[in-house]
């Protein structure tokens, strides 16, 4: 594939009316917890505690999404940091490394809401999630949509076949889900260009 | 929260790195395969968390100190960076939280997965963050971070660089990127710079030494002002359901 058709995902839309050009992404690193998560790496002078939660920690809908993420060898990837975003309320925003040892990730939050988007539209309730590790050059942005997504405008742009990439999966467990991220291959998870 | 009532820019790809580069040997098994599916902005990507008025410590903002012994300092360079975030419509950035992290002057990382033959410093944790003021300005005490080699299937050294996080009031602003430094021979040789195929873009990444912010028999300054993504023309509600 020509590495530009990935990049080019919006039609012919400009910004010329912009005079200046947004600072390039670089890559987090291996080593985004030291400064995003230093208490959790053992650098625990600096600050009181690591920065991992805006807005309400208790939630009138509680729920607790768990995952890994995969690369496209299906290895798991270790260090990979996380930042959740939804708007409701006063914002509830979440963020969190995957664990050194299991790859595994966990927050807790509370069911989003439906909102619109800029037409207009009503849109299926989904929490934005933003991920970024060594290897990834431009943050890559995905969603956990949950249920009552049969006709959504926006999930109606994504290929059929690729939805399912972006359902949270309820576990046995009340309240909690699976949310897996698969950055390639055969189950690559959906990205968004926002 | 931060809330803006405009959308934000389309994102100009052109002057990104490129996703898959294999020459950055990572980015070969991490890169998505498929296009990026294009959706219309919704509330939350023109809301964020709103940072601007949280309580930093006395010395978030002082790498040379915030880890060190009393009456201590780290070993290298002292440096001030400092700088200003603007949008893309050249409109100052204030409440912006910066996180940023970096190697010791040694180019060794406080960190379990960094085994590089350079030694720690005591005295340097390597992380720091501020808030931007009313008018988008930052800045921070650190020392120069040192060049280190890295893992990429050859004899790949890093530009001495620092490594910036920064949140606008939009999510879809969020960025994390990384600061070189004016004069550095590695930035035209690493293949992480280098997936950028955008001279200027690699130019905006590149710090200059400012003399009118040094101060003498102390240190010197480097300015390095940010780009976030700008306001789309195209406005709309924000309204929630059931709110
Ligand atoms: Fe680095």
């Amino acid at each position: 594939m020509d590495p530009l058709e990935i990049r080019r995902t919006r039609p012919a839309e400009t910004n010329t009316q912009n005079p200046l050009r947004e600072t390039a992404s670089q890559t987090a690193g291996p080593y985004v917890h030291i400064g995003c998560l230093p208490n959790s790496v053992g650098i625990d002078k600096i600050y009181d505690n690591d920065l991992t939660h805006y807005g309400a920690i208790n939630h009138k809908d509680p729920i607790t999404i768990r995952g890994q993420v995969f690369d496209g060898d299906a290895q798991i990837c270790r260090d990979v940091m996380l930042e959740f975003w939804q708007p409701e309320n006063e914002g509830t925003w979440r963020r969190t490394g995957t664990d050194f040892e299991t790859g595994f990730y966990e927050i807790k939050t509370s069911k989003p809401v439906s909102m619109r988007d800029e037409n207009g539209n009503e849109v299926a309730p989904f929490i934005t999630v933003w991920v970024t590790a060594r290897g990834i050059n431009i943050g890559l942005v995905t969603r956990i949509y949950f249920s009552q997504v049969d006709g959504d405008a926006q999930l109606e742009l994504v290929d059929e076949s690729r939805r399912h990439t972006l359902i949270a999966k309820p576990l046995d467990e009340a309240g909690v889900y699976q949310f897996n991220i698969h950055l390639q291959g055969d189950q690559e998870t959906v990205f968004f260009d926002i | 929260m931060s809330s803006s009532i405009k959308g934000v820019s389309p994102r100009q790809y052109d002057a990104q790195p490129a996703m898959d580069y294999p020459d950055y040997r990572s980015t070969i098994l991490r890169h998505p395969k498929h296009k990026l599916v294009a959706v219309p902005q919704t509330l939350s990507d023109v809301t964020g968390p709103a940072f601007g008025d949280m309580a930093l410590g006395q010395y978030d903002s002082d790498l040379i100190v915030n880890y060190a012994e009393a009456g201590q300092s780290a070993i290298g360079e002292r440096i001030v960076v400092h700088g200003q975030v603007l949008d893309e419509a050249a409109r100052p950035v204030p409440h912006a939280l910066i996180e940023v992290w970096q190697a010791n002057a040694g180019g060794r990382y406080r960190h379990k997965n960094d085994s590089y033959l350079a030694p720690l410093d005591p005295n340097f944790g390597g992380c720091g963050r501020c808030v931007t003021d009313a008018e988008g300005r930052y800045q921070f005490r650190t020392i120069k971070p040192g060049p280190y080699p890295w893992p990429n299937g050859g004899n790949d050294w890093r530009p001495a660089h620092i490594h910036f996080s920064i949140f606008g009031s939009g999510f879809a602003q969020r960025l994390i990127t990384q600061m070189y430094f004016e004069g550095d021979p590695h930035i035209a040789i690493c293949p992480i710079v280098q997936s950028i195929n955008d001279a200027r873009a690699v130019d905006q990444l590149t710090a200059r030494l400012d003399m009118s912010k040094s101060i003498p028999m102390d240190l010197r300054a480097y300015r390095f002002d940010l780009v976030l993504r700008g306001p789309s023309s195209t406005l709309f509600e924000n309204k929630l359901e059931g709110n």
